[in-house]
């Protein structure tokens, strides 16, 4: 058998192990078909490399020295870091944002803040989500605040487990969609973009109530006044979120995969994004919690961890029935909400709209029993459409 | 729950300085020179090399023993997208007849015409070819060995020959039909 091209090449460039070489070596010594392949792979080889030469002979390498690129660096960091503290104090929010809204929904998104789903998760009480209520907090206020509490990471690392049941999987269509999830899949006919439909697992989680570490922490919180029955101790609560259904158009790759792979812009990440559509449809979570407990104070605890003063808290908690209502916090500065009609139900329409960074929408909306959300590029005049062409 | 813990950069507080200094260091003149003769300009090689290490920076790869590798992809991708935007760009002036003769873009008025004009060719030869032909080509002559290049493009050091072989196939298809044409 003749010596392939690229073992030739392998050969030629002196990169081929020993035992190998030995091979190439005495084949060659017996084939003049591939001593002459050889020969003219080598032949061009060289041709190639003169030219590519010619791009960078080392004499016309002139560079600043070490010291001074180090310096230039730095300047480049700095200028960076003061040219985007808006943008960064925003991504953040933003971030924590999408990330309630991912552990509820179940975007995966929401792994990257275990933090933030514990919270939700043993604080949200009992109930099945009939609506959506969207209230605007200042996450400034609260990520900080927990990422110090020591309190705060014990609880999570002792008493909170968090179990996927399966893994992610690529579907087909929806009626494949449909048999893993269980719930009836619909999916838009208005739309452009390849079509990526994924399944993903259920989560139960469970929180294990240590009652002095949950009175400590929300203590540290300012939650003091919470009053919570000492049989609470040792109760555990848990919520079980179905199966969720995630259809993607577009490039919705993460971003610093894309600069890895050479298809992203570094310098407006956001733009990896900017033709992502994403359509995520689950079931209504399932959460148990022991007697006793007073679930619109811990919807107002839940609310001031997002970042709310505790009179704002107390305000709106007093106008939401938590036991039906999903409620999603979203920062306040830099995006808007508003009440619109969508698919035969009211939903909320949230649009992100920050000055150097294309705006973004997420529509939500809870029909038959069923949460949906979908997110996109723009103002959500097109979502509108898209959602009401569900089939 | 540190978000800084997650992020796992450089960012003070986080790692040694002299973690990151050290790798400046060993890596900034390979990561100019190569961005150097890709580009041919001294301030925008220097942008991009700044780039880059800006990236390693703000995002570095979680496995220590990689950075060399992750080094030149990333200052491969944005070399090659510089280089390709700056094709498309003049294309685009040359379509508007606003532009009669590739503008060399080196800053050395002594170089000779036909080697500047060699030059210019490759580069645009490299901006057509296929990302990752282009990537490996011109990491190869720029002297890196069939391991540093199976790390920085992500490929099986077995295929680097193959991958090696067909990419200059595909770069002297392209150059005679430019020089032809």
């Amino acid at each position: 058998m003749h010596i392939s091209d690229g073992e030739l090449r392998t050969y030629l460039d002196q990169e081929l192990s020993n035992s190998e070489l030995e091979r190439v070596n005495a084949h060659l010594a017996s084939c003049s078909t591939c001593q002459e392949r050889a020969d003219a792979l080598s032949k061009r080889a060289g041709t190639i490399r003169t030219r590519l030469a010619s791009l960078a002979g080392s004499q016309d390498i002139r560079q600043i020295s070490i010291p001074t690129a180090r310096a230039r660096l730095e300047e480049r960091i700095t200028i960076k870091e003061n040219k985007s503290m808006f943008d960064k104090i925003f991504a953040r929010q933003y971030r924590l944002a999408w990330a309630v809204v991912g552990l509820i929904l179940i975007l995966g998104l929401s792994l990257a803040f275990p933090g933030v789903r514990a919270i939700a998760n043993s604080f949200l009480g009992l109930f099945r989500v009939q609506q959506i209520s969207v209230v605007q907090v200042n996450p400034e206020n609260s990520p900080e605040q927990l990422g110090s509490s020591s309190q705060f990471e014990y609880m999570l690392s002792q008493d909170v487990q968090v179990e996927e049941n399966g893994q992610s999987q690529k579907v087909e269509d929806a009626a494949q969609a449909a048999q893993l999830a269980g719930i009836p899949v619909r999916l838009p006919s208005d739309i452009e973009g390849e079509q990526h439909l994924m399944v993903q697992p259920g989560v139960k989680a469970t929180f294990k109530i240590d009652l002095p570490r949950v009175k400590s922490l929300l203590d540290e919180l300012g939650q003091s006044d919470i009053d919570l029955p000492s049989s609470l101790d040792g109760a555990i609560a848990t919520m079980d979120i179905p199966i969720s259904v995630s259809a993607n158009y577009g490039n919705c790759d993460s971003p610093s995969k894309a600069i890895e792979e050479g298809s992203g812009d570094p310098d407006s990440l956001s733009t990896v994004f900017s033709d992502c559509i994403s359509f995520i449809q689950v079931g209504s979570p399932d959460i148990s919690a022991p007697p006793g407990l007073d679930i619109a104070k811990i919807g107002e605890a839940f609310l001031q961890v997002m970042g709310m003063t505790p009179e704002e808290a107390a305000q709106f908690s007093s106008t939401v029935n938590w036991s039906t209502t999903l409620v999603v916090p979203i920062p306040r500065y830099g995006t808007s909400y508003h009440s619109v009609i969508v698919d035969g139900v009211e939903g909320t329409l949230i649009v992100k709209n920050v000055e150097d960074s294309p705006n973004r929408y997420v529509l939500l909306w809870v029909k038959d029993g069923i949460i949906y959300a979908l997110t996109g590029p723009g103002n959500g005049t097109s979502a509108l459409e898209i959602a009401n062409s569900l089939k | 729950m540190t978000s800084n813990k997650q992020k796992n950069n450089f960012a003070p507080g986080n790692k040694p300085a002299g973690d990151f200094e050290a790798i400046f260091q060993e890596h900034w003149s390979k990561i100019y020179g190569v961005l150097f003769s890709l580009i041919g300009d001294q301030l925008e090689a220097e942008d991009l090399a700044l780039e880059t290490f800006w990236n390693l920076y703000q995002r570095p790869p979680r496995d220590r023993r990689v950075i060399s590798g992750w080094l030149y992809r990333v200052a491969t991708n944005l070399g090659f997208n510089a280089l390709r935007s700056r094709n498309r760009r003049q294309r685009y002036e040359e379509e508007a007849g606003r532009l009669s003769l590739q503008e060399s873009n080196t800053d050395d008025p002594a170089m000779d015409v036909e080697r500047r004009e060699t030059q210019e060719r490759v580069r645009q030869v490299l901006a057509k070819m296929k990302p990752r032909s282009a990537k490996l080509l011109h990491l190869r002559y720029s002297g890196l060995s069939y391991s540093e290049l199976a790390e920085a493009l992500q490929i099986a050091p077995g295929s680097v020959g193959k991958f090696l072989s067909r990419a200059e196939d595909e770069f002297e298809r392209i150059y005679r039909r430019l020089e032809g044409g």
